[in-house]
């Protein structure tokens, strides 16, 4: 970040607002009072248990209203207008988990608010729990949107909703968040289950998946950032959503947090856990695998496979690309056991391998020689910009070259880190740049 | 005043056998089969928002959805993009717009036996609360701006009284004993 900050021309604005800060405070509108055991309509106990928590001066609140997927409409906002105007002063937040908040709510008014909030269609309970999930568009309005972000926070949401009432208190209050896309604008590299879209080719066909992301922690002001541990079709991600909860539930220890509990038994041992949803069944039987969620349409056709000798490179490409992703894998293993130099060279080696890999479409006798390797990705894909992304420009072929610079470095934590996530993101540009020129125009079979 | 960003209602007989995530299905192949003179775009899923849009097919001119605004389901076609023409052919482009995909929906195999609209009540808004400021004036004339496209559609109706609220869109709902004409709504 510093070196990308570096690169920018200073702007006051940046720290401009320094100077009016408390341009935000806010003061409260009515008197503290309490709610003395005052009778509650129904379902007011359970959102006050989720959406209500007291602030530190005596006898007020801070209400959060939750948001399907970030989503209020025109007549229901003016209708929260008129509650904060009648309640706390014409002051609304918004928050990263796509919720507005309500501060300096004297306890006294919780019910009024509930039911105003209920009249609205905006008092649903869930915030801050594993219902209340973060999502970005995805494809649904986003141009750099891989898979339905959207569609499937909907689906999670459903059926979580359906289980929430039995939940055990240790699963209900995990956070899931999902990006359509690497760019991370779901989040979802700061949640207990993080989800971002990407795809993969399967006899011919682009199928819809997610990477499956842990470790991630959303407390202390998001502290650390997780990792990805594997690609799942779109399709079969409730399903891990199930599993690694559960297994949560039926392991953990007294009081283990779920980062804990993931650095406990192991990104090895979940990805064993989960490696069985990996498969894609074919087409022919199985075609709701090749569609997204809340979207019925085939996630693309256009991208089938034409000809024999295409067909041929495709299978040398993809095992390159897969044997790169595991390298990538490993180097995350390593940097769980605090290997931190071998972790942070094998994510360099898997950057060299998916190259190599997607290389060989147009040179196929490259060799194992690292320097070549680089030179001939450089040469062939990355000065003709084919590996360009179409909005990132060359930014991951530039973690290639970067890394293959320092080559003999000595890696900490930190850094052995940025490698694998550059790793894992220059392999997430080889598929899409496969997929792109898979895409292409093929030549005439010779 | 400018009839712009017409809205036209139709609603749904008997929501509660309606699925709507079939519409999901519907409105895709809407946009493969390109169903109507105008550019649809895309389908936007809304279900999880009470009272919200439902399922919206996405047009360039107008878009389309199975919409749950205010507790009842029907289907919306929300004009968007500026028309030609005086009012009353503006009106009947919006009517004619609802009614002929009303028709293709209850058609649809998947909705044949589950989806009935009443052609007996019809909503029209204006989406645009600048153009069209609820009030009293405004009302008066949108009213009097549909009554020629409502008694081609109707032979007797009555238009409700509308709530002068400036924060509400303008909205009009007539009722009639008697469905749309048949010619006009096939």
């Amino acid at each position: 970040m510093l070196e990308e900050r570096a690169k920018l021309t200073p702007d006051p604005a940046w720290t401009a607002y320094l100077d009016n800060l408390h341009i935000t405070d806010e003061t409260p509108l009515r008197d503290a009072h309490f709610l003395n055991g005052a009778p509650s309509p129904e379902g007011f106990d359970g959102w006050r248990e989720t959406n209500v928590y007291g602030q530190r001066q005596e006898g007020y609140t801070t209400v959060t209203i939750a948001l399907p997927l970030g989503d209020i409409t025109a007549d229901q906002l003016r209708g929260l207008a008129d509650l904060a105007r009648k309640y706390v002063n014409e002051t609304i937040r918004t928050t990263v988990e796509q919720n507005m908040v309500l501060r300096w709510v004297s306890e006294a008014d919780l019910i009024d608010i509930y039911n105003g909030l209920n009249r609205l269609g905006l008092a649903q309970a869930g915030a801050g729990t594993i219902v209340d999930i973060t999502s970005c568009p995805g494809t649904d309005t986003c141009k750099l949107g891989i898979a339905a972000s959207r569609g499937l926070a909907g689906e999670l949401r459903t059926r979580l909703a359906e289980k929430s009432m039995r939940m055990d208190e240790a699963v209900k209050n995990l956070r899931i968040k999902i990006s359509g896309c690497f760019n991370s604008c779901g989040q979802h590299h700061v949640a207990d289950l993080g989800f971002y879209g990407v795809s993969r080719h399967v006899g011919g066909y682009t199928v819809p998946h997610f990477q499956v992301v842990l470790g991630g922690q959303w407390t202390e002001n998001a502290g650390s950032y997780g990792l990805a541990v594997g690609a799942i079709p779109s399709l079969r991600i409730p399903d891990v959503v199930d599993r690694i909860t559960g297994r949560y539930l039926a392991d953990r220890e007294t009081g283990e947090s779920f980062q804990r509990f993931i650095k406990r038994i192991g990104k090895a041992h979940i990805k064993t856990m989960i490696e069985d949803l990996v498969e894609v069944p074919p087409h022919d039987t199985h075609p709701e695998f090749y569609s997204d969620w809340a979207d019925p349409r085939e996630f693309t056709t256009g991208d089938m496979g034409t000809g024999e000798c295409a067909g041929e490179v495709v299978s040398q490409v993809e095992f390159a690309l897969a044997a790169a992703e595991r390298e990538a894998f490993e180097a995350q293993v390593l940097l769980d056991k605090s290997e931190a130099q071998t972790a942070g060279e094998r994510a360099c080696h898997a950057m060299l391998r998916a190259a190599q890999g997607l290389t060989r479409i147009r040179v196929p006798d490259l060799d194992d020689d690292p320097n070549r390797i680089v030179e001939a990705f450089r040469t062939h894909l990355f000065d003709t910009e084919d590996f360009f992304d179409p909005f990132g420009g060359g930014r991951f072929g530039q973690y290639l070259f970067a890394a293959h610079s320092r080559d003999g470095e000595t890696y900490t934590e930190e850094t052995a880190h940025h490698r694998i996530e550059e790793a894992q993101l220059f392999i997430e540009a080889s598929y899409s740049c496969y997929a792109r020129l898979q895409s292409a125009p093929q030549p005439a079979a010779g | 005043m400018d009839i712009e960003h017409i809205n036209v209602k139709l609603f749904v007989e008997r929501p509660e056998q309606v699925d709507m995530s079939s519409y999901l299905t519907v409105f895709m192949e809407w946009i493969q089969e390109q169903a109507f003179d105008e550019l649809l775009i895309d389908v936007a899923d809304y279900r999880h928002v009470p009272n919200g849009p439902g399922v919206v097919l996405v047009g360039h001119e107008g878009s389309y959805s199975m919409d749950q605004t205010e507790g009842r389901l029907g289907l919306l076609y929300n004009r968007k993009s500026p028309m030609d023409g005086d009012a009353k052919s503006r009106i009947r482009q919006a009517v004619h717009a609802v009614l002929s995909a009303a028709e293709r929906l209850e058609n649809h195999p998947t909705q044949l036996d589950t989806l009935r609209f009443d052609l007996r009540s019809i909503q029209f808004t204006m989406n645009d609360r600048l153009l069209a400021p609820n009030t009293d004036a405004c009302y008066l004339a949108f009213a009097e701006a549909l009554r020629p496209s409502l008694d081609e559609l109707y032979y007797t109706y009555e238009i409700e009284n509308n709530t002068i609220d400036l924060r509400k869109r303008l909205s009009v709902l007539v009722k009639s004993p008697q469905p749309i004409k048949e010619k006009v709504s096939r």
